[in-house]
């Protein structure tokens, strides 16, 4: 196979046009929004904790609606915790961190659609407690669940965040959930849209769109704005990515004219820069380096991280950790001043893509009407002040940071649905990386410019770089920089059978196409032959085929029925053990069953109890579920003859009836 | 907003779209923007995202039409109305951008030249 060689020839051809979306029409249809604000890689060395969070939405009736889960709380932190036969999602999973930190995986935004040995990867793995491996090039979550190492992907992960949410919704409203719209940040690259896309269809649901955060944001914002043009900025600053959108909205039209943004800059960041001032700090303190200690560091991050949400509204927190590392309590204080001089630097980093948005959509500072404020670290107000001073007005504070984004996605998932009537809403959004291929010697020659308006087809003419070459392959890069090794790679594919001809002769169309999604699919075709060769790009290296999903969307309904089995069986236990304690305290209450009963049957029933006792400590561990309802019923069994000869005896005495039976017992 | 969640595809006829995408296959950007030549750059926003209502993908209109067509009219919309506002060559999708700064306007170059 010939070496990689073509080059660019100048004159575009005409598109030709091809479909991969299908038409959406739909007649009756309802709506998951779910978001998931994704913290991608973070520099400092620590372990660090996930601010990830899903939001489950409907779209209802016209109306929005935020459900909250089943602790109640609207924001759902993306963990999942194994722990022995039971699977914790959500805050449960948060909670259960510190006591089975190895079998808890958060920050898997971090590695869905990334490649093992891909830089951020590698510097995540260092930090995060539990266990990834390199499958196949990719990073594959190893786990200790049910007595097994299994092996999950990332999507796999993701897939149960999201059934838990669908199934959230679906208690809600009562009926089935199918479609859902997506978030994602607007710098995640095309793997990461198709892996966020495929953990969709892995928890049974179809993604309508992948949409970006900062557009979803101005959706939210702009929903009731009516009238003449105004221009915003969208600041997304959350735990781990940072993006900046410029929009103008006309009219109920929102047309995305800029957006950029950092993959690495975050809450995260923040928290870190503070965790290795106090480290340091400690180290000088006592000279004991505490950087190996999981636990320590663990607790350090948590105390941190409400450290700073505790500076957002006062001028100094107090941070206090009992037996902090070898029997020591840890006691110091993080005043708002030093929390900014440590993160300064990192504050003003944001301005540079804010700037940049502006240079791209050719737009004066003094022309932004308002600047939005998206995800929990644009409360921090520094931060505000820095584009208080930068635009020389006030950020608006006119939406929910943290729900913005859900709510942004629940109105497209409208649009989307065929919402039709005089408020309609149109969005036009953009791509935010340059893609393009590599042409002879390592230039990087774009062929989908950023900014531009999706869904989009661009094609462009190369030829041969050399006499008689039969293979050209094309190498798809995205990235700013005008060389390929300085820009990311997404995939490679080669066009094989040109017809031998001197270089520079053979025409070989290349077509870039991105759906709504920022979706690309590419193909080559030699325009002599008519041969062609196309892809989705993120089918090339490590996406998923359709017998991986299906296997993985069955694995799934498995884990759930697990779970129902597990939850069954805790009830199961709880009901014996109910039993069994609620008849120990009322034979041990004075005027109770005891005072009543002969004493043969008052010795039965005491031998009963505590055989009863005896088993509960001894078996219920391992039993299973029939053995715990086997016990329960061999139980009553025993007990109800003595009982019952208690009322043939007495009739009705004065106690009533009930309170010689155990509470949750409704057979008698 | 007032928005209605019901889906109205089914029986009526979706409201008449003022303008059509023109029925001949190679139409000049005026003739998808129905606006004559010469008609101001305000115009020609305006008009824009009157056509992007009826036109975008997303829309109800186009999610009759089928998505490839779709797509097509709509990339041409936007590749007509790149060219309008001076942004490309020509009014082709594949369209090479115009060789000076962002935001060219060839209107307000003409009026500076004529100054």
């Amino acid at each position: 196979m010939s070496p990689p060689r073509i080059h660019s020839r100048r004159h575009p051809t005409r598109s030709q046009s091809t479909t991969f979306l299908t038409s959406l029409s739909f007649v009756f249809l309802i709506f998951l929004s779910i978001v998931l604000l994704c913290p991608v890689a973070v520099k400092a060395k620590d372990s660090s904790l996930d601010y990830g969070t899903v939001i489950g939405i409907v779209y209802k009736g016209g109306r929005v609606e935020i459900i909250a889960n089943d602790q109640g709380h609207r924001i759902t932190p993306s963990w999942v915790g194994f722990n022995g036969n039971e699977r914790l999602i959500g805050d449960s999973a948060k909670n259960a961190f510190h006591s089975n930190p190895k079998n808890t995986i958060f920050d898997v935004k971090r590695l869905i659609g990334r490649k093992w040995d891909e830089k951020e990867v590698q510097q995540d793995l260092k930090h995060l407690p539990f266990k990834v491996k390199n499958k196949g090039g990719q990073p594959i979550i190893n786990v200790k669940y049910q007595d097994k190492m299994r092996d999950f992907t990332p999507e796999e992960i993701s897939a149960m965040i999201l059934t838990r949410m669908k199934e959230t919704a679906e208690a809600y409203l009562g009926h089935g959930v199918t479609h859902a719209v997506v978030t994602v940040p607007a710098y995640f690259n095309d793997a990461q849209r198709q892996a966020t896309k495929d953990a969709g269809e892995i928890a049974g649901l179809k993604i309508l769109r992948v949409l970006n955060e900062p557009t979803a944001a101005a959706l939210a914002y702009g929903l009731d704005k009516k009238g003449d043009e105004s221009k915003i900025i969208v600041y997304d600053l959350g735990g781990g990515t940072f993006d900046v959108s410029l929009l103008s909205i006309e009219d109920g039209v929102f047309e995305v004219l800029a957006t950029s943004g950092d993959t690495h800059l975050g809450g995260e960041d923040f928290d870190n820069r503070v965790i290795d001032y106090f480290v340091n700090a400690y180290e000088k303190r006592t000279g004991t380096n505490v950087t190996k200690n999981q636990r320590a560091m663990g607790k350090l991050k948590k105390a941190v991280e409400d450290a700073k949400r505790t500076l957002s509204t006062q001028q100094s927190a107090k941070i206090e950790i009992e037996s902090f590392e070898g029997g020591n309590d840890f006691l110091d204080t993080l005043t708002r001043a030093k929390f900014e001089e440590l993160n300064m630097e990192l504050f003003k980093k944001t301005m540079k893509p804010v700037e940049r948005v502006l240079k791209d959509a050719g737009v004066k500072k003094s022309e932004i009407d308002e600047i939005v404020l998206v995800g929990g670290s644009t409360r921090i107000p520094k931060v505000q002040q820095l584009l208080k001073e930068y635009f020389g007005k006030e950020p608006s504070k006119g939406v929910n940071p943290d729900e913005a984004v859900a709510y942004g996605a629940a109105v497209q998932a409208g649009i989307l649905g065929g919402v039709e009537g005089p408020g309609v809403i149109t969005l036009i959004d953009i791509n935010s990386l340059t893609l393009g291929i590599e042409t002879t010697g390592g230039v990087f020659t774009p062929i989908v410019k950023r900014n531009s308006v999706i869904p989009t087809k661009k094609s462009q003419i190369f030829s041969t770089a050399a006499d008689n070459q039969n293979t050209v392959s094309i190498k798809v890069y995205e990235g700013e920089r005008g060389q390929t090794k300085f820009n990311h790679l997404l995939g490679e594919f080669d066009l094989t059978g040109i017809p031998s001809a001197p270089k520079g002769v053979p025409q070989i169309e290349v077509t870039f196409e991105l759906d709504s999604n920022s979706i690309l699919t590419i193909r080559a075709s030699d325009k002599g032959t008519g041969k062609s060769e196309s892809i989705v790009i993120s089918n090339v290296k490590g996406r998923l085929t359709q017998e991986q999903i299906d296997r993985m969307v069955a694995d799934g309904e498995k884990f759930a029925a697990e779970d129902q089995l597990h939850k069954k069986h805790t009830e199961a236990l709880n009901s014996l053990s109910n039993y069994v304690y609620s008849l120990k305290s009322q034979f041990a209450e004075k005027d109770g069953i005891s005072s009543k009963l002969r004493s043969p049957d008052k010795k039965a029933l005491q031998d009963i109890i505590r055989e009863g006792n005896d088993w509960i400590d001894e078996y219920s561990e391992e039993a299973n579920l029939e053995e715990l309802e086997e016990k329960l019923a061999e139980l009553q069994l025993a007990v109800n003859p003595i009982i019952g000869e208690l009322y043939s005896k007495a009739g009705s005495s004065d106690g009533g009836d009930d309170t010689y039976y155990p509470t949750d017992h409704d057979e008698l | 907003a007032t928005i209605s969640s019901q889906n109205e595809a089914n029986g009526k006829s979706a409201p008449k779209n003022p303008y059509p995408y023109p029925r001949n296959p190679r139409p000049t950007p005026y003739q998808i923007f129905h606006l004559p030549v010469g008609a101001s750059q305000s115009e020609i926003k305006a008009r824009y995202y009157e056509l992007v209502r009826a036109h975008h993908p997303d829309s109800h209109h186009a999610a009759q039409l089928g998505a490839d067509l779709a797509h097509t009219r709509f990339r041409s919309i936007k590749a007509a109305y790149d060219f309008l506002r001076g942004r490309t060559l020509s009014p082709h999708p594949n369209a090479r951008p115009t060789p000076f700064p962002r935001n060219f306007d060839p209107y307000v170059n003409e009026l500076a030249r004529r100054r």
